[in-house]
């Protein structure tokens, strides 16, 4: 049943479309333009075309060739290269009949429903999806800059030469040095990838480093799958877990003697950092002044730029969307996905977007018909996560429209912490099988 | 007469929409299991022609803890009984890697 309320937003949504000049264009054939081809753009575009195959989709995308950021701190320990995140839009192209273009979107007229882009193309739509992924304020943090990350202090977050200059900076580094990660704020971008970036820097150091060390600053004083990963180290990196987290850890914990390979200072501990010192390599933070060899700041971050540009976004710099449809609140016939858009409980992981993409895809097939979309959908999140090469672990959960907000389904969300080895092992191999497997269902 | 045919199209459309929600649920599967439930690889499952009774006994399963799992017992435990059943019978009718 649909209350009154819901069927006359439905009812308003219908005359929209139904007065929506689709036929102006081409005729019956409606457009559909996407502006970004990563997890969320690449998957909608998928998903839309095998839902309604006579809908025209278009994704406008600056690089010819996708590099995927789940995944890529494998590239740091040389686990793999960085050509191995490659993806291409061949079976986008081929198998779904969706047109790539090599292009920068530049320009929005909402009235006349049209894109503009940097070649000087215009491209018509009737709706348009907006998946820009994440822009990194390199400015938030006081004496860092992109030019920085670029040459001394790279950030690495999304995936390109930043990647390779922090592998070869950390394999270069002078025995017994210090890697530092500084973690962001929330909300962000894979909510575990520093704590694993971390772990997998200290497993490559047993190796290649042996007295070398991993100290992570943070502002935060908890994070995602945060016990697993406090656990993972205590077993192998001697890392010492505080007491307040000691809670259901199991027996074999052991209080160590010695330093570990990793350290994590919290907020409350002065882990907020302030500012970066690029002659002295340094980060002062609340708690004191923390000299490294490597700084590998991620910063805060927001929508991806032309989201901000086109007004998408609020005043935190992201984007408020409609939980079914995922349309704008801004921008009539404009949607948002991914990390950009505002999700409430979801992460802003990859597999968020890519359920969301599906959920929108299916909705605006709909809408395009003239119909309703289905009022309360369903999404998923799953995220493998390492503390070692063979030591994985997760955080899942499935989502659902409650008071008009994504919230959790009640269950469980995280591996026990009395997992077997044999289970943990189990969630590292499917971590990597993951890899393959998602990137199909985005792409191919 | 516009309200009405909007009103006829709700109605139509109503019936369509349950099963819909499965297909959506189901979709959430694709990203381990692959699109349409068929994945190479071989350390997860295909689950595309999955005899539906088959299913909810592994998800029944996977929720009593009788089968070792890493992230399917919390995602069969965050499932109703309706939802899981509406999907076994929405994979069960998708092909098979063979028979496509």
């Amino acid at each position: 049943m649909i209350s009154r309320r819901e069927f006359l937003s439905l009812a308003a949504a219908f005359s929209a479309t139904a007065v929506m000049p689709a036929g102006a264009y081409a005729a019956n054939r409606a457009k559909v333009v996407v502006i970004g081809g990563g997890v969320g753009g690449a998957t909608f575009a998928k998903y839309l075309r095998r839902k309604a195959p006579n809908v025209d989709v278009t994704i406008i995308e600056q690089n010819p060739i996708y590099i995927r950021p789940y995944g890529s701190s494998e590239v740091l320990t040389g686990h793999i290269d960085l050509s191995d995140l490659e993806v291409n839009y061949d079976a986008l192209r081929n198998r779904y009949g969706v047109k790539i273009a090599i292009d920068r979107a530049i320009g929005l007229d909402a009235d006349r429903q049209i894109v503009k882009t940097a070649s000087g193309t215009e491209y018509a739509y009737d709706r348009l999806v907006v998946s820009p992924g994440i822009e990194l304020s390199y400015d938030k943090v006081e004496g860092y800059s992109k030019e920085l990350a670029e040459t001394k202090a790279p950030s690495g977050w999304i995936p390109g030469s930043q990647t390779s200059l922090l592998r070869d900076q950390i394999q270069n580094m002078r025995q017994g040095g210090t890697m530092l990660i500084v973690a962001p704020p929330n909300p962000y971008r894979c909510p575990p990838g520093p704590y694993e970036r971390g772990a997998l820097v200290a497993e490559w150091m047993q190796k290649h480093n042996p007295t070398g060390k991993v100290i992570i600053t943070d502002p935060k004083n908890k994070f995602t799958a945060g016990n697993n990963f406090l656990l993972g180290w205590n077993r192998l990196y001697g890392y010492n877990i505080p007491m307040e987290f000691m809670e259901g850890m199991p027996d074999d914990v052991v209080e160590h003697t010695t330093p570990g390979m990793i350290d994590w200072i919290p907020g409350k501990d002065g882990g907020t950092p302030i500012s970066f010192d690029a002659a002295n390599m340094s980060i002062e933070t609340e708690g004191g002044n923390i000299k490294a060899d490597v700084i590998n700041i991620v910063p805060p971050m927001k929508a991806g730029k032309i989201a901000q540009q086109f007004g998408l976004t609020n005043e935190q710099g992201w984007c408020p969307v409609s939980r079914v449809t995922f349309e704008s609140q801004k921008i009539a016939n404009v949607h948002v996905l991914g990390d950009a858009s505002i999700a409430d409980a979801m992460p802003k992981s990859g597999f968020a977007a890519n359920t969301q993409a599906k959920v929108a895809a299916y909705a605006i097939a709909h809408l395009l018909a003239g119909e309703a979309p289905e009022q309360s959908p369903a999404f998923e999140n799953t995220c493998y996560a390492l503390a070692g090469t063979d030591y994985g672990f997760f955080v899942s959960a499935v989502y659902e429209l409650r008071d008009g907000k994504i919230a959790k389904k009640e269950a469980p969300g995280l591996q026990d912490l009395d997992a077997t080895e044999a289970q943990r092992r189990l969630s590292a191999v499917y971590q990597q099988a993951w890899m393959k497997s998602f990137t199909e269902d985005c792409f191919a | 007469m516009k309200k009405v045919m909007i009103l006829s199209a709700l109605l139509l459309s109503s019936s369509a929409f349950a099963d819909e929600r499965a297909e959506i649920m189901a979709n959430n599967c694709a990203g381990c299991h692959g699109t349409d439930g068929i994945v190479e690889d071989s350390s997860l499952i295909s689950i595309a022609g999955l005899k539906a009774e088959v299913f909810i006994e592994t998800m029944q399963d996977f929720r009593n803890n009788e089968r070792s799992s890493t992230i399917m017992r919390n995602v069969a435990l965050a499932l109703s009984d309706d939802e899981i059943a509406a999907m076994a019978e929405y994979f069960e009718a998708l092909p098979t890697g063979e028979e496509k």
